[in-house]
């Protein structure tokens, strides 16, 4: 097992997969997956003849930490929790975003939305056995990750939009206090935007593409009724190269001074939101404001760039991500002692997104992004870009004032945002018996 | 149950002779060289394979884990392989310290096994082991599904019984045998038994597939019932088979003949340690062999380790599913045999087809019929699982063979509870097909006139639009009347053959699309009224569909109608409708999308209506939500109906709007898809 496995406890109210060792959630599939690791085992101890029983058992070890396998990754993210994965989890290299209408006809029906998607969200992140429904039934699953699902890192994060808040549900005064439609940012490309809001927003990531995929179908199938997909942008994670963290496509390296997602104190000040603090309604307590915005990047016109210029309206080098007043990635950038942006560029990206103040500290951001790409225009250019996403307790004081400060920053004549939206990430599952925005019909 | 006895009895008695005469005969070789100290190494080897076997066998047995297929038959292939190895070199190297026979032979022996203590013991690991694990398998799978299967337990207690008794026959006898004769005659006959071992071994590979060559006989003598008492006693201990294969004939024979020569030959003379030296030597060992651990120690943790391991494997890797994999046989003499133990809750079945013909196989309820599995084709020698869970009960299987063969099952019946069952559906059959399919024929031909009617009107608006010049509000209006008419049959997937694709074609499929000349029909019709095409260009068009129609109308009463297509139209229609209509594909200008979808919904009432008699008494909840989406959907299409008749366009609607009529006759569909399962037909259940 790799990952969240060694996540600290959740009474720090850090981390919503310390349960992971909870038997009810998750030892179904552990049983599975141990079991089918031993057929391996078995089969080597059977060839090697002698030493049976003890080289099987050493095998089944080996083979359920093994990387891409039938049974995908074989690890598990747990899915209840004081707050929903996907968020601290570092990100998996499948990501979906994809945002849903609710068609439901009025608020029973919304809650039972929520319920129907809460037991597909538990039953696709343990893995298991589908349902057999009989000779009188098309198949209750797709099987597209085989007769088993396997959890594959599975992590499904949901969040609802301003847009659910209006008159169809009663819920107006529910509303988190800072949900909002998001505005259109100048430099922004989104009028006529296909790609914006909706009322409910689904992250769907994994170790697979292949699971994202099979969760969505799934998920979609058993709430039609209730939920319309609008849009969809599917992202994908790059390995480090050569080191590090993962660069975009526009060749930097990306989400380097992320909030410490292990430190309770950071987490709670900057990412979860806090029932009754901030103006905040009860239910909001464990979620956490969650911003998408599909960003294309102008690779083409970007290349042509010089390395130089290109460096300065980052702030870093490309080649090894260390800001330019440093010497690795990790290396803090010194602002102080370069006042009129003689090493570093007074409106460099990442001078701008975080300027390293006592004053803009509580303003920092947890970026979850994802690149994309998607075919190519109707110029012949490459679709490719950012699925920007990133989490924070309050979109107000973190994300606009961060989004602000970089309104015509250089950068911008290379990017293009064409969509995105702001949701609301909703307060964990906590247990069996809870079911995704509970807090919200209690 | 006695029948059930016999058939094990022998299992045991052929396993248990195979692996006692060679174990015998190493005791019988300790015994006459008078070194019974030694005999603890031989009990050793032989403790030590049954205790691996049973551990690994149990641990198959009592988990959900198993070996892969062949894995067991490479298991005892390669272990029959290393036990040939060992017993020649142990029968070589006896023959070789035995080679004078006058003097100290006991001496010369003594010294021979106190060297050899690992080759005894492992020579008595390999010759019980090679055969243990499909022994052990056996047994702990008949102790599993132990109360209905005493037969088989005390079957192979009685067979490992009398193989024991033998082998102690033996061995008394070779006792008696002078000392010369003893070597030369266990020597002997260890080697036959080494070539049978190896014969067997090959074949076990080759039935593995890790060497090939399994179905090319040398000789095939199936006639013998391989069942039999005297094929069970010459495969016991000749490990011969009524059939054998090309390379386990040659491999029999090319060890045999030149091993034995050489033995009768005798083999070089090596030179002997003095008996002296030989004897110091030999007690030294015995000294070594008792300084080290206790015997009670090595005997005990030789069998505690496997156990433990096992116990804790099976521990670790949890029970299997309550559901034990049970392999039901059928074949034209005999339907679905095999079930053992059965209980309510998740059922496990391997459906193993060994007859001529591909067969259905149903699981029902004997009383009612009521199918509670299926698998469908089943053809000749191949195998399928089946998985259900059912609750207490009566069951049977019932398999329906392609040459016409239909047979039951005994009936099962199923004690306790489970939660999760699946439900039964009473089979469909041709006859109750019948009736639907000559309703839905008889609405069909009962519109068609009216389409007729409704196509010459079109077509006559257009004639007078051509001759007066006048506007093409009328044909428009026409228009519109006929092709509901037509989208109202219920009709899709080639219902009305070539005549749909004349009538009512896209041009998505046309080399020149909407261009192309070949596309007719009221699509074609439509994309002229709404693209300013003229009366005249467009009087061909109408002239061709009212053609196509009575041609429709003259075909259809010699068309026949596939009674499975009927349940499969009820959600087929609409899923046209999802996929073309409401994504505006077929939209060529009219922009009545919505008003197309609706008499969709019409056609597929009409098709559910003839079928209702049959989806009622099966599924009552389904036919509740399938009518309560029809409203949902109805209601949302009758709010895009104006008043004035005319229809919304899709591009008039609200996203709001669109995406509700979007989920609504998604969801319709949902519920529909179960239409086609339920009521597939199923006359030989």
């Amino acid at each position: 097992m790799t990952g969240m496995d060694d996540a600290p406890d959740a009474g720090t109210g850090s981390c919503p997969f310390a349960e992971l060792a909870d038997p009810d959630a998750h030892g179904d599939f552990r049983h599975a997956l141990r079991r089918r690791s031993f057929l391996r085992g078995a089969a080597v101890g059977a060839v090697g003849a002698a030493a049976v029983t003890a080289g099987g058992f050493g095998v089944a070890q080996a083979v359920s930490s093994s990387g891409s396998s039938g049974t995908g990754s074989g690890r598990t993210i747990g899915f209840h929790g004081a707050h929903q994965a996907g968020i601290l989890t570092p990100p998996q290299l499948a990501g979906t975003f994809v945002s849903f209408n609710v068609i439901a006809a009025d608020r029973p029906a919304l809650q039972q939305m929520f319920r129907t998607l809460t037991q597909r969200a538990r039953f696709l992140t343990a893995g298991g056995t589908p349902v057999d429904l009989g000779v009188a039934s098309p198949p209750s699953d797709s099987s597209t990750i085989g007769p088993v699902v396997v959890p594959d890192g599975l992590t499904i994060t949901v969040g609802v939009g301003a847009s659910l808040f209006d008159g169809r549900y009663g819920l107006a005064a529910r509303k988190p206090a800072k949900l909002a439609p998001m505005p259109a940012f100048p430099n922004d490309n989104m009028v006529d935007s296909t790609e914006m809001h909706g009322d409910l927003s689904i992250q769907i990531c994994a170790d697979n593409r292949d699971t994202v995929m099979h969760a969505l179908r799934d998920i979609a199938k058993h709430t039609r009724q209730w939920l319309q997909p609008n849009w969809k942008a599917d992202g994908f994670q790059s390995p480090s190269r050569p080191t590090g963290a993962q660069r975009n496509q526009l060749g930097f390296k990306d989400g380097i001074a992320n909030p410490d997602v292990d430190s309770a104190a950071e987490t709670a000040a900057l990412i979860w939101t806090h029932g009754g603090a901030n103006g905040e309604p009860g239910w909001t307590e464990g979620g956490s404001y969650q911003v998408i915005r599909i960003i294309r990047m102008l690779v083409e016109f970007w290349d042509r760039v010089s390395l130089t210029e290109q460096e300065n309206m980052f702030g870093r080098r490309r080649d090894s991500g260390a800001p330019l007043s440093g010497g690795k990635e990790t290396d803090i950038p010194l602002y102080a002692n370069d006042p009129d942006g003689k090493i570093i560029p007074l409106d460099a990206h990442i001078r701008l997104a975080n300027p390293r103040t006592a004053k803009t500290d509580r303003q920092r951001i947890l970026r979850r992004g994802y690149n994309y790409d998607r075919g190519v225009d109707a110029n012949g250019n490459l679709d490719v870009g950012l699925l920007f996403a990133c989490y924070n307790q309050d979109v107000v004081r973190q994300f606009e004032a961060v989004q602000t400060r970089l309104i015509d920053e250089p950068l911008v004549d290379y990017i293009s945002p064409t969509g995105g939206g702001y949701f609301f990430a909703l307060p964990g599952v906590k247990d069996a018996s809870d079911y995704y925005a509970s807090g919200l019909f209690a | 149950m006695w029948n059930d006895v016999f058939p094990s009895f022998l299992i045991g008695l052929r396993e248990g002779l195979e692996a006692g005469l060679i174990v015998s005969i190493l005791v019988a070789t300790l015994v006459r060289a008078g070194r019974r100290a030694r005999l603890g190494t031989v009990w050793a080897g032989v403790t030590a394979a049954v205790a691996l076997s049973l551990s690994f066998a149990a641990v198959l047995t009592f988990t959900a884990a198993s070996l892969p297929a062949g894995g067991q038959d490479a298991f005892g292939g390669v272990l029959s392989l290393v036990a040939v190895v060992f017993v020649t070199a142990m029968v070589f190297w006896m023959r070789r310290s035995a080679r004078s026979f006058s003097g100290d032979i006991k001496a010369r022996v003594t010294e021979a096994l106190g060297r050899g203590a690992g080759v005894l013991a492992f020579t008595a690991f390999v010759a019980v082991a090679r055969e243990g694990l499909e022994t052990s398998l056996f047994l702990w799978t008949t102790a599993k599904s132990a109360g209905s299967s005493q037969g088989p337990i005390i079957g192979a207690a009685l067979g490992v019984a009398l193989a024991v008794a033998a082998c102690w026959g033996l061995y008394r006898r070779v006792l008696r045998i002078n000392l010369g004769r003893f070597f030369a005659v266990t020597g002997a006959v260890l080697i036959v038994i080494a070539a049978g071992v190896l014969a067997y071994g090959l074949g076990d590979l080759q039935e593995s597939g890790l060497i090939p060559g399994h179905t090319a006989h040398a000789f095939d003598l199936s006639s013998i019932d391989t069942e039999s008492w005297y094929a069970t006693l010459i495969s016991g201990t000749l490990n011969l088979t009524p059939t054998m294969s090309r390379l386990q004939v040659l491999g029999y024979l090319l060890y045999l003949l030149p091993t034995m020569y050489l033995f009768a030959r005798g083999v070089r003379q090596a030179p002997a340690p003095s008996a002296e030296t030989a004897a110091k030597r030999a007690a030294k060992q015995e000294r070594d062999v008792a300084r080290r651990v206790p015997r009670w120690a090595i005997g005990t943790s030789i069998f505690a380790v496997p156990a433990v391991a096992a116990v804790a494997a099976i521990a670790v890797i949890g029970p299997g599913s309550s559901a034990a994999a049970n392999t039901i046989d059928l074949s034209e003499s005999g339907c679905g045999s095999g079930w053992s133990n059965p209980a309510a809750g998740a059922q496990s079945f391997t459906l193993a087809n060994n007859g001529r013909s591909t067969a259905e196989v149903f699981l029902i309820d004997p009383a009612d019929n009521a199918v509670f599995a299926e698998i469908e084709n089943l053809a000749p020698h191949t195998q399928r699982p089946m998985a259900v869970t059912l609750s207490a009960g009566s069951y049977a299987f019932r398999c329906a063979f392609t040459d016409g063969t239909a047979l039951s099952s005994k009936t099962y019946t199923l004690g306790g509870g489970s939660s999760g069952a699946s439900t039964g559906f009473a089979p469909v059959t041709d006859q109750d097909m019948q009736q639907p399919v000559s309703d839905y024929r008889a609405y069909v031909q009962q519109n068609l006139p009216v389409l007729l009617a409704d196509s010459e009107k079109l077509d006559a608006d257009l004639t007078a639009a051509d001759l007066t010049g006048g506007g093409l509000a009328a044909a428009k209006a026409h228009w519109l009347i006929a092709h509901l008419d037509y989208e109202g049959l219920g009709a899709a997937y080639g219902t009305f053959g070539d005549f749909d694709g004349r009538i009512d074609g896209r041009a998505t499929g046309l080399q020149n699309g909407v261009n192309d000349a070949s596309w007719t029909g009221f699509h074609r019709i439509e994309y002229g009224l709404w693209h300013g095409q003229d009366a005249a260009q467009l009087k061909p068009f109408g002239d061709k569909l009212v053609a196509d129609v009575q041609g429709l109308i003259k075909a259809f009463p010699t068309q026949t109608t596939d009674p499975n297509d009927l349940p499969l139209r009820t959600h087929e229609i609409l899923e046209n409708a999802l996929q073309f209509q409401l994504t505006g594909i077929s939209d060529y200008g009219s922009g009545t999308a919505l008003a197309t979808v609706s008499a969709n919904l019409h056609g597929t009432q009409v098709v559910l209506g003839t079928l209702i008699g049959l989806i009622e008494p099966r599924d009552p909840q389904a036919l509740t939500a399938i009518n309560t989406w029809i409203k949902t959907v109805a209601a949302d299409l009758d709010a895009a109906h104006d008043p004035d008749g005319s229809w919304t366009a899709l591009n008039q609607l609200s996203t709001t709007r669109r995406q509700k009529i979007d989920g609504d006759l998604g969801q319709l569909l949902e519920q529909l898809s179960v239409v086609p399962d339920l009521l597939e037909e199923r006359s030989s259940a």
